[in-house]
């Protein structure tokens, strides 16, 4: 952008007098600009450039097994959407993503309502809630294992043994692997949806509540007409960012299932992973790219429905 | 001036983010490190945690001259693969490549010098050379031999009067005893642990390559495309599923992990489990007794364990300092440190000629089949023209669905053929 104005500025063909505008708007603007030469760097090395390299890798044949590389066109999404694995991929990649952010945000908006309000303790709440968000995912995925896990020591079935209830095969089940692993998932990350919903309401104008309530509107109603509408922009974050992390999945699967048993639980990452592993470079570059599409695709459907809803709104 | 100032600390902290995006000396990036670092360092990364490395790094260093140091750093196997992988597609890695069911696939992608008119590669027998070869030239020396079997506690067979089976029927009879009595008679960890996978390798070594229809020729026609899984090993993997089918390996255990498995051997909880050498130590530290058996097939009297050359050693095609390397590799291939290795991976054999290794009273039962250098595993033959690991890791899943009943024997067989003809080199 910023070589874009240099040659625009020095361009015979454009105007004086708005060159000198320009110019000053730079003058003023430049210490600002050049703050953000780091940050642009590091978006250029680690993300731009991969990602053009990893497109252009993917009309290759590049391997672990040939000193050679050569361009082969298309070939490598030809095979792709042969390859029966990649729809498993983006069929748990979207379940997952629905799933757990629906699951994550319906129980972190009415606990973020709930810790909002003069509750004792309300402090040690929100901590205890999101205190999961700090761990790692790897750590999570660890400790889990050995709650789900299927063996006598299994703490989950041992808890719901206690009410009489068959111990269920959690991830060895292709049944129920995914949805534990969603479950874990919820667990870990609804406290960050919850503070991010209790940032929002904290904005919202008391007023608001007072002249409902002088209207005579019930406290379900104030819920429904008054925060839902004002803690749109926390919805927003919340479901287009879920959503987005969500397509991304990797490391709870790999540490909980390794994206089995069989193909049952793969996501379109573990599958681009293995595919690195596998040493085919540009077949796994061509997953990349897929998986980008398929991501600002949703992304944009998402943003496009938000906009519709706030217009509404407003 | 204030400008100038914003401008010079811009361009000094992209210098300083860029410069941290290079690259350091010799790709040996992370982890544990034993060795000195001199000016004439040759490098060398693994997966063998540094107690098993210590005295094989530190023997060498004693005798390395012309002011060479070794420096071997650990990398966690389950990264190993995607680190060397990288720094070998990069034109950069270690000097010296160390790496197991993978090796071929290292000679294919032209990564490593040859060396097969050097004098230390005939220190090795054929079989020791086999994953390292290639057309006739050698490329790599092995570090020792690793096997699997069963691991079985001897207290519960004597308590129902068992002997260690001999054919993989009798297998299927001590089981079936031993579940009538209630006892576990083998544990499984499906969800991380490769050890089924074991399971009908060992059946089919025993049973179609020795003593079955085919030799290991047919490995290397499978390898070449010639011949497909689907149509010829139906039978045999039908035979070893009724370990399936009897409810010996069943969906519970597909959500249990490989290392949850030994507590419960250790604790009786569990007869026979299959495993290697690598749980020597931890089950020495345990409280019963034990011994290991060959996986089985349908001749009591040729038995065939799983297994074959271990890490095999090589040296980067890319290295700046060939002669160091090969300095380097020549102490892997002599004898001391040979037997160091040996030592180092207890119930290991040795691939060098005249290294007799004693192994614990444990491998009693199996003694036999390694003096008669029964250990064969066919992932190393398709490794000649397809990249072993990924066999494994298609055929580990593929199994899991067998047990989850997702997926049938002509299913499993079909999807492993059409694995390989994904990613054949000669495709």
């Amino acid at each position: 952008m910023l070589w874009g104005t240099i040659l625009f500025i020095k361009s015979p063909f454009s105007n004086p007098e708005r060159n000198d505008k320009v110019k000053n708007k730079i003058s003023i603007n430049s210490p600002y600009i050049l703050m953000m030469v780091p940050l642009l760097a590091i978006y250029l090395v680690f993300y731009i450039i991969p990602l053009l390299y990893t497109a252009i890798y993917s009309f290759t044949d590049w391997s672990n097994y040939s000193s050679v590389t050569s361009f082969t066109g298309l070939n490598n999404y030809q095979k792709i959407f042969s390859d029966y694995t990649l729809f498993i991929g983006i069929k748990n990649s979207l379940i997952y993503a629905v799933v757990n952010v629906l699951m994550q945000n319906v129980i972190a908006l009415p606990v973020a309502v709930i810790l909002n309000s003069k509750l004792r303790f309300r402090n040690g709440f929100r901590a205890l809630f999101f205190s999961p968000a700090v761990l790692s995912t790897l750590v999570v995925g660890f400790l889990w294992s050995y709650i789900l896990t299927s063996s006598d020591y299994g703490l989950l079935n041992k808890m719901i043994g206690v009410f009489g209830i068959e111990p269920v095969n959690w991830l060895g089940n292709p049944k129920t692997a995914l949805a534990a692993i969603i479950l874990t998932q919820v667990w870990q990350w609804f406290g960050w949806a919850m503070v991010i919903y209790l940032a929002n309401l904290q904005s919202i104008s008391e007023d608001l509540y007072e002249a409902s309530m002088i209207d005579g509107c019930s406290r379900w109603k104030q819920f429904l007409y008054i925060t839902i509408p004002q803690l749109a922009p926390a919805i927003k974050i919340n479901l287009v960012t879920g959503m987005i992390s969500g397509l991304k999945v990797f490391d709870i699967v790999v540490s909980l299932t390794k994206g089995g048993p069989g193909y049952s639980t793969e996501t379109i990452l573990t599958l681009m992973f293995s595919k690195f592993s596998e040493g085919n470079y540009g077949y796994a570059a061509s997953f990349g790219i897929v998986f980008l599409i398929v991501s600002i695709l949703l992304a944009g459907v998402l943003l496009r429905l938000f906009k519709v809803w706030e217009d509404r709104l407003n | 001036m204030r400008k100038r100032r914003i401008f010079i600390l811009s361009v000094l902290l992209v210098a300083f983010i860029i410069g941290g995006c290079s690259n350091s000396s010799n790709g040996s990036n992370d982890d544990t490190k034993l060795g000195n670092k001199t000016n004439k360092t040759i490098s060398m990364i693994g997966w063998y945690e540094e107690n098993i490395m210590e005295d094989t790094i530190q023997k060498i260093n004693e005798s390395l001259e012309g002011g060479y140091t070794l420096e071997y750093t650990f990398v966690n196997l389950k990264q190993f693969n995607n680190v060397l992988s990288t720094q070998l597609a990069a034109g950069e890695g270690p000097d010296i490549v160390m790496d197991g069911a993978s090796f071929p696939a290292r000679i294919k992608a032209n990564y490593l010098l040859e060396i097969t008119n050097e004098d230390f590669v005939t220190n090795f027998n054929e079989a020791g050379l086999e994953l390292s070869s290639a057309n006739g030239k050698v490329y790599g020396i092995p570090s020792y031999g690793w096997y699997s079997g069963v691991w079985y506690n001897k207290e519960i067979f004597e308590t129902y009067n068992l002997t260690p089976p001999e054919t993989f029927a009798e297998l299927l009879e001590v089981c079936q005893t031993l579940t009538d009595h209630g006892v576990q008679p083998l544990g499984f960890g499906l969800s991380d642990s490769d050890t089924a996978w074991h399971s009908l390798v060992g059946y089919l070594e025993n049973a179609f390559y020795n003593g079955g229809t085919q030799t290991t020729e047919f490995d290397t026609k499978f390898a070449e495309g010639e011949v497909t899984l689907s149509g010829n090993l139906d039978p045999y993997v039908n035979e070893w599923a009724q370990i399936i089918k009897k409810g010996f390996i069943d969906e519970k255990m597909l959500g249990i992990s490989g290392e949850q498995i030994l507590p419960d051997f250790l604790a009786g909880k569990i007869a026979m489990f299959n495993g290697g050498p690598w749980h020597y130590e931890q089950l020495k530290g345990g409280d019963i007794e034990f011994g290991m058996f060959s996986h089985l097939g349908n001749d009591k009297d040729e038995k065939w364990l799983v297994g074959g050359p271990a890490a095999n050693f090589g040296i980067n095609k890319n290295s700046k300092d060939p002669e160091g390397a090969k300095k380097v590799l020549a102490l892997l291939a002599s004898e001391e440190v040979q037997k160091t290795i040996v030592e180092s991976n207890v119930g290991g054999f040795s691939y060098f000629k005249g290294i007799d290794t004693e192994i614990p009273e444990e491998y009693n039962d199996i003694k036999d089949v390694l003096a008669a250098g029964r250990v064969g595993v066919l992932w190393d033959r398709w490794g000649t023209n397809m990249p072993g690991q990924t066999m494994i890791d298609e055929g580990i899943k593929q199994l899991q669905g067998m047990v989850a009943g997702m997926t049938t024997t002509e299913q499993f067989l079909k999807a492993m053929d059409d694995k390989a003809n994904s990613i054949r080199y000669q495709d």
